[in-house]
């Protein structure tokens, strides 16, 4: 990957757009997922990635090629996340600087773990009844909230949001046991 | 987490689940930062229920809406969640609304893309960002009895490799070739990724770059971007440590350290024989470690793929009498240490002095490219009770009739004398009870024992040093004795004809029932002990003394096999 020494030519112009988009498009997730660690709101940590990608953009230059893109991603959205912080305490209560700090420095410690939990993941939802996975899996469609999903089920909201917990748990502990029998062996 | 349902208060529980929502009130947030604070556990649970759910709503809400820099999917492979039959809700206003607003917000995300773009000096008339430049991709030009990993849609020999698909080739080799020729082995099991602008992320597996220039494309590995700069270089990753071996190659690592709260690029080369491990994500400089020549491969063997180990596998599954089966395939420990036939599984056992300085290697080389073997680990000194090796997690119950087969590699150990004994397969449930099947004792004679207080029953056979070896013992139970029959071939040397080492033999004691130690054995308190030094492999148990003519066939399966 050559993207180091970029000048601003037309030649190598292309080559930077497209290593930005290579290591862009590799990155998104986790750079959403570690947002949401630190602010729980998903419509929220949407909004923090898309700013994100925009600045990360922007420092492009700054980006050393070869060192993780997304580590460096990462600490672009978290001081994101306390830009975002600060704007929204004027209207409601958020976390302190301090817990968003120590969650960072703990979700940063876990990262490693995160990949074998995704693997693990997809096993366990295949193990799910399948009146759980249909639950689990209307709730996370686009638009979805847990009260519409109520809603449409003629339940209450209180009881789907149980349901959900109950099954989010079942998943924990299995995605738990798969990664206990591995480290066992 | 030991078990999130009981270790986790209610209270928080809830707490969690309402902020997962977005409906946390003002009172409820000052309470969970309470809970949070407090409790290093708590937060973890915060955090791995928050991982969950963000994976989940990443899935399924949002993936496919996001725009796509590259052009590509570029997220890796979706989860393969099963589904069941939903009818899609159509999105109402507020769900229109949130599109609505995605959409601007993603036109935004591109107009200040663009936007910085033309704000770039020396530029005239600058387009938007061109989308990605396709390059030639690299195409699968060779193979030895690949298996990809179940609904992967796999290459094709002679097609292009797949860009940002995730493959997972569980047994074999597949033979890579570059636009500018540059050659990449993968050996199975592997997984990795190609990715566009010719990079592989390499996530587990044995990789072989071959090239007389300098590579046009690098590997990620880990935390570290692999630059090969011109010939032979060996990758391997098991997801958390990286090696490089110089096979007479160069190449430069390049990795990111934190320092100081600081980001720092740091920069490795290798050039000749060397090589360098590093855990991926530590803080601290990759070792220097001696190359492993041979652990990869150099070029796809010119044979006859009727003759492999894969082959004597599929021989010895299809065999009726097989009742268990360690073939150590797989693409995780837990996937290698089971039973392939019974459910007798094997999980890891430290000697009783303790595990010493190395661990069990899960990918060894075996005999040939369609293998990988197991290397328990014995401690170069004191090796008899220190290392670590297999044993079943439940106990195993010989039958009266059984064959013992199995391929195995003997290194001599540093401090080999009369007193070393080391176990591939063994039984043992007290201090005359004792079930050492095939063990090699002192300079590495093949012997076995049965009745711990009587002498041990050597074969005129010595295990030469690294060889590998077919080996296959028959057990007849008598009374207070058994019936030994032992066969084996040197594959190293091209044997091509089995020889009988043992003949009838009368054992003193019967087969111990006990858990079932592969590579491992037990000392007269049934402590582990007497572990394996050098690899083992395909090691399959009968309920029957099976007919030399029968074993002859499984050696003719290897016999093209490279020596």
């Amino acid at each position: 990957m050559e993207v180091g020494n970029v000048n601003d030519s037309d030649a190598n112009l292309d080559q930077k757009a497209e290593a930005f988009a290579r290591l862009l498009g590799r990155c998104q997730r986790k750079v959403f997922l570690y947002v949401l660690g630190l602010i729980h709101n998903a419509a929220d940590a949407e909004e923090i990635q898309q700013e994100t990608s925009v600045i990360l953009w922007r420092k492009f230059d700054e980006y050393k090629p070869g060192t993780s893109f997304e580590s460096w991603a990462c600490r672009v959205a978290y001081f994101e996340v306390l830009k975002y912080r600060e704007k929204a305490a004027r209207q409601r209560r958020v976390f302190s600087v301090e817990l968003v700090e120590t969650l960072a420095d703990e979700a940063e410690k876990l990262a490693d773990e995160f990949d074998d939990r995704r693997d693990a993941l997809e096993g366990c939802l295949t193990r799910l009844r399948d009146v759980d996975r249909a639950l689990v899996l209307r709730r996370y469609q686009p638009g979805a909230t847990t009260r519409k999903l109520a809603e449409s089920l003629g339940r209450s909201v209180q009881g789907t949001r149980k349901s959900l917990h109950r099954i989010r748990m079942t998943l924990l502990e299995c995605i738990q046991r798969k990664l206990a029998a591995e480290e066992r062996q | 987490m030991s078990d999130p349902k009981n270790a986790i208060p209610v209270e928080l529980q809830d707490l969690v689940a309402i902020a997962c929502e977005g409906e946390l009130s003002d009172q409820d947030t000052e309470q969970l930062e309470a809970l949070l604070l407090d409790s290093p556990v708590a937060r973890q649970y915060y955090l791995l229920y928050l991982h969950l759910h963000g994976e989940l709503h990443w899935h399924e809400a949002m993936a496919g809406d996001l725009p796509d820099p590259t052009g590509s999917s570029g997220q890796g492979p979706r989860m393969p969640i099963p589904t069941p039959a939903i009818t899609r809700p159509k999105p109402d206003r507020m769900s229109r609304l949130r599109l609505f607003g995605f959409c601007i917000c993603a036109l935004v995300v591109v107009g200040l893309l663009t936007l910085a773009y033309q704000a770039m000096p020396a530029r005239k008339d600058i387009p938007a960002p061109p989308p990605p430049t396709p390059t030639a991709l690299a195409r699968m030009t060779g193979a030895i009895l690949p298996r990809w990993k179940a609904g992967a849609n796999p290459p094709v020999l002679g097609q292009e490799i797949p860009l940002d698909r995730r493959l997972v080739l569980e047994r074999g080799v597949i033979e890579i070739t570059h636009p500018q020729s540059t050659q990449v082995l993968i050996e199975g099991p592997a997984a990795f990724c190609y990715r566009p602008g010719g990079q592989i992320e390499l996530e587990k597996g044995r990789l072989t770059v071959l090239g007389d220039e300098p590579a046009d494309f690098t590997v990620n590995a880990g935390d570290a971007t692999i630059v090969p700069t011109g010939g032979a270089i060996g990758i391997f990753a098991d997801g958390k440590e990286i090696e490089l071996h110089g096979l007479g190659g160069k190449a430069q690592i390049r990795r990111v350290l934190r320092q100081d709260d600081s980001l720092v690029e740091k920069e490795t080369d290798l050039a000749g024989q060397g090589g360098w491990k590093w855990s991926s994500g530590s803080e601290t400089d990759p070792q220097a470690i001696a190359s492993d020549q041979g652990r990869f491969a150099r070029a796809l063997p010119p044979r006859d793929p009727d003759h492999s180990v894969a082959r004597l596998r599929e021989a010895v599954t299809n065999n009726a009498r097989l009742i268990h089966h360690y073939t150590f395939e797989g693409t995780s420990r837990l996937e290698k240490c089971q039973d392939k036939r019974g459910a007798v599984h094997l999980t890891e056992a430290v000697m009783v002095d303790g595990r010493g300085r190395g661990s069990i290697n899960y990918t060894a080389p075996g005999f040939d490219l369609t293998t990988d073997a197991l290397g328990p680990h014995r401690e170069p000194q004191g090796g008899n009770e220190n290392g670590v090796a297999l044993q079943s997690e439940g106990r195993f119950r010989p039958p009266e009739a059984m064959t013992i087969e199995l391929l195995l590699r003997y290194q001599i150990p540093e401090d080999a004398g009369d007193e070393t004994v080391a176990l591939a397969v063994a039984t043992r449930d007290g201090d005359r009870d004792c079930g050492f099947y095939v063990a090699a004792v002192g300079k590495g004679h093949l012997s076995l024992l049965l009745d711990g207080s009587a002498n041990w029953v050597e074969t005129d056979t010595v295990l030469a040093h690294d060889h590998w070896y077919y080996v296959a013992f028959t057990f007849k139970k008598l009374e207070e004795s058994t019936v030994v029959n032992a066969y084996l071939a040197d594959l190293t040397v091209g044997e091509r004809q089995l020889r009988q080492v043992l003949k009838d033999e009368e054992v003193p004691g019967v087969p111990a029932t006990s858990r079932l130690g592969i590579g491992k054995g037990f000392d007269n308190t049934i402590a582990h002990a007497y572990p394996w030094s050098g690899e083992l492999d395909e090691i399959a148990l009968y309920d029957a003394v099976l007919d030399p003519k029968d074993l002859q066939a499984h050696l003719d399966l290897l016999q093209a096999g490279e020596p």
